[in-house]
């Protein structure tokens, strides 16, 4: 087992809207520098769950968080705890690639810019070494203020993944970040989660069994009972989906 | 078959729209003939003497346009702001509503609400700039602005909700403040729509009829000597809508010239209000759409 400490853990996690719970009970810890993997099957809450680890579920009115979410030992759901500067720390990338109608560049400077002032040549630099670790750089680097729309839809994801990075985020949740994504997009996605994952914690929602295989170290399985998303199971990769015992998991492995 | 009956509907909006250009023209001749291009330039309008000039109401009309649209614009846009990005969806709806209410609310009643509210005020407030009465410029700009709020506003929303919330969303997960995120996000987005909302509201400004005559204080020819004088917005002016609006316009037609110069004010305001409308219309489109 391994003995690093947990970067992130949430406690008896519960996510609520008024009218049902969407997802109950969550504890699971994640190690840092691995990437730990949600599955299950659709509408049992993965999303819901990710959202939570940066306070993204305060900007859907309605829901309710009850429980606990650490980020190294701390609540994130403290008093006092600034949620913007928690989603820089705590970076997220969607299912679909979302640019902002601005060049390159910009795009990958978006949210740095905004945490601090940086000089014209701490800029160049952090946007050469954010599309580096995207690996983007070498595709992009002779047209940096051209408009970041041109580029195609797996560009552009790598590309929000640039702008994640450059402000330097610990951990970074990926929402099925493939899915919109031809497969030799989605193969360089997939290189890349195992790179990134040197330097920085992942969480991957993800519906492919196979590339929960190929790049997560972790897996969590979250399914319903009861009408409600709970946790099921968690462990390696392997232990979790070769987990028989638990019907759901069987089922849903078995279906794909 | 719907093809061609679109055809003939489109052709005949055109052709509607041409048809009353062509009336307006051809009615307003013989000023034209009679006052030659100093009709568009001179400052002054007796039509005893039948001297012709629409300088100082298209002082008037731009004027208070444009007084309504510096009190109107900031405050509508902050509206909009507020209920697109702030307020939850079932408000927003609500108010949205009400606003939309306020749009239709008959240019009179804002009117004897002006003569009501605003005019004593107006008045009492710049005493000190000795005003001859509280029907000036400036009311009518004041209360032409209360009224193209909404227009302002309504379009201002719709023009920032049109922002897909991915946008919002993929901002704020990179840890942007609301408030960074409406002015670095939203807004850069929303900047035609936005525009689109001033110059639409401009033409209803200048086009505004009732509610202006009843508090501008219908003063002819006084024009200052500066366009830039603010002094001048605390005297009564006359609008072309005003003027138009007055019995003036009865006693002009049985006289071809002053007919035609009273024609000419109508041809002018469309052209004014078309151009603004058109602009406005463009603006919402986006480039490369």
């Amino acid at each position: 087992m391994d003995k690093r400490p947990n970067i992130l853990q949430t406690s008896q996690l519960s996510v609520s809207v008024p009218s049902r719970t969407l997802v109950r009970d969550v504890t699971v810890g994640i190690t840092e520098n691995q990437v730990f993997g949600l599955i299950g099957p659709s509408g049992a809450g993965k999303s819901t769950v990710l959202r939570a680890l940066n306070r993204m579920t305060d900007l859907v009115p309605g829901l309710k968080v009850t429980g606990d979410v650490q980020l190294h030992g701390r609540s994130i759901f403290a008093p006092g705890t600034d949620a913007n500067a928690l989603r820089a720390k705590v970076g997220m990338l969607f299912q679909q690639p979302v640019v902002f109608p601005a060049s390159i560049v910009d795009n990958v400077l978006f949210g740095a810019r905004r945490l601090q002032s940086l000089s014209k040549s701490v800029q160049a630099e952090l946007a050469e070494s954010a599309l580096q670790e995207a690996a983007l750089w070498s595709e992009v680097k002779d047209r940096l203020k051209a408009p970041a729309a041109k580029l195609s839809v797996g560009q552009q994801q790598r590309l929000c993944l640039a702008r994640a990075l450059a402000t330097k985020p610990e951990v970074i949740l990926m929402d099925e970040p493939t899915s919109a994504l031809d497969p030799r997009s989605t193969e360089a996605i997939e290189a890349l989660i195992k790179r990134l994952k040197s330097r920085h914690t992942i969480v991957l929602v993800t519906h492919n069994l196979r590339q929960a295989r190929n790049v997560g170290d972790q897996l969590a399985f979250i399914g319903v009972r009861d009408g409600v998303g709970q946790l099921l199971c968690e462990g390696t990769v392997e232990s979790v989906l070769n987990r028989t015992d638990v019907a759901e998991v069987d089922e849903y492995v078995c279906c794909q | 078959m719907t093809k061609t009956l679109s055809w003939l509907f489109s052709l005949l909006a055109v052709a509607t729209m041409g048809l009353l250009l062509g009336i307006f023209i051809w009615q307003s001749v013989p000023v034209w003939k009679h006052e030659g291009w100093s009709y568009l330039w001179e400052k002054k309008w007796y039509f005893r003497q039948h001297e012709f000039g629409v300088m100082s109401m298209v002082y008037g009309t731009l004027i208070v346009s444009i007084i309504a649209l510096v009190l109107a614009v900031p405050v509508g846009w902050g509206a909009a702001v507020f209920t697109s990005e702030y307020l939850p969806r079932r408000v927003r709806m609500a108010v949205k509503i009400l606003i939309e209410l306020l749009a239709g609310v008959p240019g009179v009643i804002y009117g004897l609400l002006g003569i009501l509210l605003l005019r004593d005020w107006v008045y009492d407030t710049f005493e000190a700039f000795e005003p001859l009465s509280g029907d000036t410029l400036l009311t009518a700009g004041i209360l032409l602005a209360v009224m193209i709020l909404p227009t302002v506003v309504t379009l201002s929303d719709d023009a920032l909700r049109a922002i897909p919330s991915a946008q919002r969303l993929a901002a704020r997960g990179l840890g942007l403040t609301r408030a960074e995120t409406i002015f670095s996000v939203i807004i850069p987005q929303a900047a035609r729509g936005l525009g689109a909302s001033v110059l639409l509201a401009l033409g209803r400004a200048m086009g505004e009829t009732t509610a202006v005559f009843l508090v501008v204080g219908r003063q002819d020819n006084n024009l200052p000597d500066s366009w830039f004088s603010l002094r001048a917005w605390l005297d009564s002016g006359q609008t072309i809508t005003s003027k138009l609006v007055s019995s003036e316009t009865n006693i002009a037609y049985g006289d071809s010239i002053h007919w035609g110069a009273m024609v000419g004010l109508g041809l002018i305001l469309l052209v004014m209000t078309g151009a603004a409308t058109l602009v406005g219309t463009f603006f919402t489109r986006k480039p490369h759409a």
